[in-house]
């Protein structure tokens, strides 16, 4: 359809945010354009990428830090400072306790006692992963590769159930 | 959403068959007329069921049921509950006048091909085509203006971006402005005959306002975990479950309908509850999203006197006209009702096998369902209009819109509300040809 890639390029745009900054949003074009964070220090940024990559990692389709969720939050904290406190807290105490450099399965196991928090530690884990999860859902590598969406087109015919298991 | 079901025979008269509200001045027999003349208007796909709470219609070839809406067929079964295809204004084949959907799933943002029916498109035209319509776009009415006799003699209206001022003479003034603003409208008309708004001599323009209680539940089908998403997008819901004896029915009067999938495919709801991170929880999520099945439940609202539009006594709006006040709380019915109709959300689920399941929402009335504020009724204590949408104290003034429902059952309103209005047409042209008018 001559219409869709119209369409997909303005639902990338509109879900996700400010993206001026860009000229393209696919994995490739990003790897190419390096990036100065705005809300986060180089460090704390460092961590924030690591981070989302490990809530949403690549497998068989590309992950989260491919398609740009780390910069996206990064400009998303910015504006939003309720959200940028939260941040700057949780990974004030991420930088602290040495993530950076710990080997990967203990990074696995540090953020899993972070899921499993009620504190502030919790707190912080919901917010990165809803943040992550939100943007990468939104974008095209998440909509039509990972989850291999296909609607937002026209059919002529809508075909129903023809299982008889269902019925 | 476009659904268009009629009320069913005891709809109509709840007091006389539940012991609660009103009857209406009008019976299911009296209307049925007029509402074959919406669904012809309309043009309404769906089956004909041979259900005495959803009674059938004339309707065009109906949206073929999903995966997820047979599964969940077969276990509505059990309970007593069954689904079936929805009713709504949807050319679901061509030659009727305009285009075929093509199940993009874009019908709430805006049918790109006018394939849903709406009366900008759909019925402005054909009165343009007549030469007898003239449109004012971007004007508002300030007030209807009485004669001496009392009857109505013109409208004020206003251009809304420069404040020019124009007044309309007429012989039959009919308000369609929807519940709260044609209530309001009487009540910011006050002329020294109707101190309290027009028609408003016994204190009931903006009274029992009412809709509908919303709730909703996600869930996600065990049989359809894992399995390919492809585009199942289609014309959103596709199915609807009538009004059945739920489980602890008896808590409550009236009941609730239940409508089925009315959101696209495109965002994972469920991404966020999906516990864990990393590749099972990657995984997990595109496994799930393909047993997505939502169920968005409509429940009636007893239409109470205290549940009320006023106008508001300070402040007024940028045209200097009072703004309505909404004093409106659920009742003990109401909040039964959303307890029994997420239960049974859940219970249908139960049934079906689901995996994951959400609630999404606390007791909502956001359905764009409401009605009442100039309620027509039997009792000239408890009403404004008669059985016609004519005011009882002012014989040229009609008000032919949601505000008019004596009480509102689980089904949505558009279809009684257009029947009503072609009535109410009818009968204009009649009295006009007897010189009541």
């Amino acid at each position: 359809m001559p219409d869709q890639p119209t369409r997909r390029k303005a639902l990338v745009q509109i879900t996700a945010g400010a993206s001026a900054t860009f000229t393209s949003w696919s994995p490739a074009a990003l790897a190419q354009e390096p990036y100065q964070p705005k809300a986060l220090s180089e460090g704390k940024f460092k961590i924030l990428t690591a981070l989302v990559d490990m809530i949403i990692p690549a497998t068989d389709t590309p992950g989260a830090v491919a398609v740009g969720v780390d910069r996206m939050v990064d400009e998303a904290l910015v504006e939003n400072d309720n959200a940028r406190v939260g941040f700057l807290s949780g990974l004030s105490q991420l930088e602290q306790s040495g993530f950076a450099a710990l080997p990967a399965p203990d990074r696995t196991k540090l953020l899993e006692e972070y899921s499993q928090a009620i504190d502030a530690r919790g707190d912080f884990f919901r917010l990165l992963k809803g943040l992550t999860v939100d943007r990468y859902y939104s974008s095209e590598v998440g909509i039509h590769e990972e989850l291999g969406y296909e609607g937002n087109t026209a059919l002529a015919e809508f075909p129903g159930c023809t299982h008889e298991e269902h019925r | 959403m476009p659904f268009r079901f009629c009320f069913s025979a005891a709809d109509f008269r709840e007091w006389s068959v539940n012991g609660i509200e009103e009857d209406w001045p009008i019976s299911y027999d009296e209307l049925a007329p007029y509402y074959d003349r919406a669904e012809e208007l309309m043009v309404v796909c769906g089956t004909r069921e041979n259900m005495e709470v959803l009674p059938d219609g004339r309707f065009i070839r109906p949206l073929p049921l999903r995966c997820s809406e047979s599964i969940l067929g077969r276990a509505a079964k059990k309970f007593g509950a069954s689904v079936i295809p929805v009713r709504k204004a949807l050319a679901t084949e061509a030659g009727h006048g305009r285009a075929a959907c093509h199940y993009c799933g874009h019908c709430m943002q805006g049918c790109g091909v006018s394939a849903i029916f709406n009366t900008a498109e759909h019925v402005i035209p054909h009165a343009q085509r007549t030469g007898r319509l003239t449109l004012r776009s971007g004007w508002m009415v300030r007030e209807l203006r009485t004669d001496e006799d009392g009857r109505i003699q013109s409208a004020v209206i206003f251009d809304r971006d420069t404040r020019q001022e124009d007044e309309i003479r007429a012989n039959v003034f009919a308000v369609c402005g929807g519940n709260i603003e044609s209530a309001r409208l009487l009540l910011n008309s006050r002329p020294r005959r109707f101190p309290n708004g027009l028609a408003n001599n016994n204190d009931t323009v903006g009274r029992y306002l009412h809709g509908h209680i919303v709730g909703e539940a996600q869930g996600y089908l065990k049989d359809l975990v894992g399995t390919k998403l492809g585009n199942l997008d289609g014309a959103l819901d596709h199915a609807y479950i009538p009004r059945f004896d739920s489980p602890g029915h008896g808590d409550y009067a009236g009941g609730f309908g239940v409508q089925l999938n009315a959101r696209s495919y495109m965002t994972p709801h469920h991404a966020r509850f999906v516990p864990g991170f990393g590749r099972e929880f990657k995984q997990r999520v595109r496994d799930l999203h393909p047993a997505h099945t939502s169920a968005l439940a409509f429940g009636k609202v007893v239409a109470h006197a205290d549940n009320r539009m006023t106008l508001h006594p300070t402040r007024v709006d940028d045209y200097g006209l009072p703004l309505p006040h909404v004093n409106f709380h659920w009742q003990s019915n109401d909040i039964a009702m959303y307890k029994g109709m997420l239960d049974a959300c859940h219970k249908l689920y139960d049934l079906a096998g689901v995996v994951f399941r959400a609630q999404r929402r606390g007791p909502s009335g956001f359905a764009s369902h409401e009605v009442g504020c100039v309620r027509m009724g039997k009792n000239p204590k408890m009403s404004v209009l008669n059985e016609f949408n004519q005011t009882r104290e002012i014989n040229n003034l009609f008000v032919v819109d949601g505000s008019s429902f004596t009480t509102f059952p689980e089904k949505n309103p558009t279809l009684t509300i257009v029947a009503l209005a072609v009535r109410a047409a009818e009968n204009i042209m009649k009295m006009k040809g007897r010189g009541e008018l």
